[in-house]
């Protein structure tokens, strides 16, 4: 009777540190998937301030730049369509399809950023105002920082599928419902060049 | 009361509180025992052998013992380890949202001021920062030590509270922080739930028992009254452990919140002191008593942490953690008539993401601090070793010069240091040699070997405001800088190791600004991946010739004159007599051998390393002039110590 008693208290104990192992496992993926959200959160920080940025530089183009209306417009059309694709990836940053789409969003935006900024190099007067020097600066330096964030969530995210394909985790992802979240990859080569401010 | 008493005691207290739990464990294990044996006697009554209740048994003890303990201690282990180290997880796990240094919104932005600048007043580093998506008005604080707190605030608390009144909130964390509360509400919380532990397993015992049905397939008769004996048993066992464990978590969490309850008047009571400003604590705890969601909480994890908060997060009578909010005021401010005025959500302005109060005040003493900069030597108002006193006690004035300094940077420095890619380039601007000198070249092509071409023209674009900064601008702003480094990779962090490493020995040859700035990054960067690994405790001798290493260093920082002398008299102050060891040699006292000195006397107790920093600052003060680099090097040990110093303060 003390055998099985106590073997019955040693079986208990055993079982209660194998759920507090798989207790341990889960709060792990937890914080792997809020690492990379919050990676995400950097990132969008940065995409805000340049979404900010750009109609402020239209703005200052517009009295340069009259006959390339078309242009101006495709850039904040380009900027909105972006915009519209962040916010929807902020709310969901594991989404593989809305990463997917905010990154194609993102490269149609530097392409016609790219174009718009090729024309005004035609603009003398436009390269030499100051505002506009101003915002060129800044918008470099916010590219740059996006793309130094967008280093961050993706090993984030690396390490956070990592641990939810491999084994024991792949056990609990699957029973917590932990999915693979997307890497947010430059697809069109084109737009592995950062967008060409310099004059 | 200060600093090193208040550590000292909260060590005798969880001691005491050991001792409380030990005796409770050892009623458990008498109380279980009973059980088993009461047990054992039942069901072998009718047997040839029946086990006597009456008569010791020792293997049924052993068992009860072992399976006890392994039961508490595995299960508080488990918490312990859950709870422990990182402030972050826990923050997570009530819901929190970290703000991203570099935010925008206008009360985060506000936030983030008030807290870095209480961690550049007491000399820790800036905490990470959450929100809970809360009404109530609550705030808490988490972590085990200065390096690796959080602090976490409810929207309620931005929406409502004044800048004041949310910096006496910050300021009551701190002190919590820098009390060392939450490393003993972790040992009790780990505790705790071991005992719970035992409930917990009587009754999912309870539960199998109920769920399954008996089964009456059985004819032999013989074998159905052995079920039926064994069913009994099993459920007597399981009323048993789930009634020890329950009475003993209701003991255990009584003496918790007593604790609790006496923490958080010393919180308050420190926060007054901190601010000099007892309106401001005041006001957010009459804000709480009118606002009509209190300070209650909705994240069902609210009881389990009720301790860490600002505020009671769940109502309770005999387990309250906090005293009554009435009570709390009195003790601030006796002539409170009990009458909460309403709470309203209010709009903060862009005027108080600065304190618009010490504004004025400050600019009248810039100029001649100035001067002293220049100098590079500067005029200190207190002696350094005054600054003893202030560890883990900053008072209003180390807030006020805090602010001052942050106000006294270029905006775009500010807003660059919460930026992860700017936080580095600020680093690395702040380690580049004189301009146009053939060092910063070559350091700049490092930059451009390890992380490219954006950062380093990042670091050309701003190189030019941090080397307009004044030196002892320099390493708070280098600390302000450190929490940006919390959101880059891994990678990107083994990056940063190596190309910090590689700028610093451009030049062969360690200042001790580099030296604090790479101990300072590698605690932070070292902390995020694990806890640090207790040393074992050092012997005596060992610890001598530690502190013989420490002292010297510092000696022949102050010059090479005096260096004997100020060694002297530090070691006066240490032991009041002269020292049996010599001062070392200059080339002897090499910063890698500094590094394992800092290590060991981190292990020594709370009231020696008061002697020994006491001892320290006299070395400097010994030749009546503290230089910059005395002060840096002052700060890193405080830090090395986990004894948070105040900057001194300059003579404005």
């Amino acid at each position: 009777m003390t055998g099985f008693v106590v073997g019955l208290l040693v079986v208990g104990a055993v079982v209660v540190l194998f759920l507090m192992y798989l207790v341990g496992l889960y709060n792990n993926l937890v914080a792997l998937k809020n690492r990379f959200q919050n990676a995400f959160a950097q990132i969008d920080v940065q995409l805000k301030r340049r979404y900010d940025l750009i109609p402020n530089l239209v703005e200052t183009a517009k009295g340069y730049m009259s006959h390339e209306k078309e242009t101006l417009e495709a850039v904040i059309q380009a900027r909105n369509a972006a915009m519209a694709a962040g916010q929807r990836a902020a709310s969901n940053p594991g989404d593989p399809s809305a990463i997917s789409n905010l990154s194609t969003a993102e490269v149609a935006l530097a392409g016609s950023l790219n174009r718009f900024i090729g024309l005004a190099e035609a603009y003398p007067d436009l390269k030499a105002n100051q505002n506009m020097l101003a915002l060129q600066e800044e918008l470099t330096s916010t590219e740059n920082k996006i793309s130094f964030s967008r280093q961050a969530f993706n090993d984030a995210v690396m390490h956070y599928n990592t641990a939810c394909e491999t084994f024991p985790g792949n056990l609990v992802a699957g029973f917590g419902n932990f999915q693979k979240a997307a890497l947010w990859e430059l697809t069109d080569t084109a737009q592995r060049e950062p967008v060409q401010v310099k004059f | 009361m200060d600093f090193f008493a208040h550590q000292e005691r909260a060590r005798r207290n969880t001691l005491w509180l050991i001792i409380y739990f030990l005796i409770t464990i050892v009623a458990i294990i008498s109380l279980v025992y009973l059980g088993v044996a009461g047990i054992a006697h039942a069901a072998t009554r009718g047997d040839e052998q029946p086990i006597d209740f009456y008569t010791f048994h020792p293997r049924i003890l052993i068992g009860v013992i072992v399976s006890v303990l392994a039961v508490i201690f595995g299960g508080s282990l488990y918490k312990t380890v859950q709870l422990g180290g990182d402030g972050n997880r826990i923050a997570v796990e009530l819901g929190g949202v970290k703000v991203q240094p570099n935010s925008r919104d206008l009360d985060e932005r506000i936030l983030l001021n008030v807290v870095e600048e209480m961690a550049l007043a007491s000399g820790t580093p800036v905490p990470p920062v959450y929100i809970l998506e809360e009404e109530g008005i609550n705030a808490f604080a988490a972590g085990t030590s200065p390096q690796n707190a959080v602090i976490g605030v409810t929207r309620g608390c931005l929406k409502t509270l004044s800048r004041d009144e949310l910096q006496g909130v910050i300021a009551h964390e701190f002190s919590h922080i820098l009390n060392g509360d939450m490393r003993m509400n972790l040992r009790l919380i780990g505790l705790l739930f071991g005992i719970l532990c035992i409930a917990m397993i009587g009754y999912v015992l309870f539960r199998i028992l109920i769920e399954i049905p008996v089964r009456s397939s059985s004819r032999n008769s013989d074998d159905a009254k052995g079920i039926i004996a064994v069913v009994v048993a099993l459920f007597v066992t399981s009323m048993i452990l789930m009634a020890i464990g329950y009475i003993g978590v209701f003991f255990a969490s009584l003496i918790q919140s007593a604790v609790s309850r006496q923490r958080e008047f010393l919180a308050d009571a420190s926060a007054v002191q901190f601010t000099r400003n007892p309106s401001g604590i005041a006001d957010a705890l009459k804000r709480i008593g009118g606002w009509k969601r209190k300070s209650q909480l909705k994240t069902v994890y609210a009881k389990e942490a009720s301790h860490m908060f600002f505020g009671q997060g769940v109502k309770s009578l005999w387990f309250a953690t906090h005293p009554p909010l009435q009570t709390r005021i009195r003790r601030i401010e006796p002539s409170f008539g009990g009458t909460f005025p309403d709470t309203s959500a209010i709009q903060h302005s862009e005027a108080d993401i600065v304190d618009p109060n010490t504004l004025k005040l400050r600019r009248q003493n810039l100029a001649s601090s100035h001067v002293a900069a220049l100098a590079g030597v500067q005029q200190f108002e207190e002696k350094p070793t005054s600054a003893v006193s202030h560890v883990g006690n900053p008072v209003e004035e180390h807030i006020d010069h805090a602010q001052q300094l942050v106000r006294e940077m270029q905006p775009l420095l500010v807003s660059e240091v919460h930026d992860p890619m700017g936080a580095i380039a600020v680093i690395y601007s702040l380690l580049l040699a004189p301009a146009s000198s053939e060092t910063r070249a070559t350091q700049l092509d490092v930059i451009n070997q390890y992380h490219g071409a954006p950062v380093r023209d990042e670091v050309l674009r701003i190189v030019s405001l941090t080397d307009a900064l004044e030196v002892e601008q320099r390493l708070p702003l280098a600390c302000m800088a450190l929490p940006g480094l919390d959101q880059l990779s891994d990678p990107q962090v083994g990056t940063l190791r190596t190309a910090v490493r590689r700028l610093i020995e451009a030049d062969d040859r360690w200042t001790i600004f580099e030296y604090a700035l790479q101990r300072f990054i590698s605690r932070r960067i070292v902390l995020r991946s694990s806890a640090p690994k207790p040393v074992s405790k050092p012997s005596q001798e060992h610890l001598v010739s530690a502190f013989q290493t420490v002292l010297s260093t510092l000696a022949h920082l102050g010059g090479n004159a005096h260096a004997e002398a100020a060694y002297q008299a530090g070691w006066k102050s240490w032991t009041s007599g002269p020292s049996p060891l010599s001062i070392l040699d200059k080339d002897q006292c090499t910063l890698s051998k500094l590094d394992k000195s800092l290590d060991l006397l981190h292990e020594t107790n709370p009231k020696s390393k008061r002697a020994m920093l006491t001892a320290f600052s006299e070395c400097i003060a010994h030749d009546q002039r503290v230089t910059i680099n005395e002060v840096e090097l002052l700060r890193v040990i405080s830090d090395a110590l986990g004894c948070p110093m105040p900057p001194v303060l300059p003579n404005v």
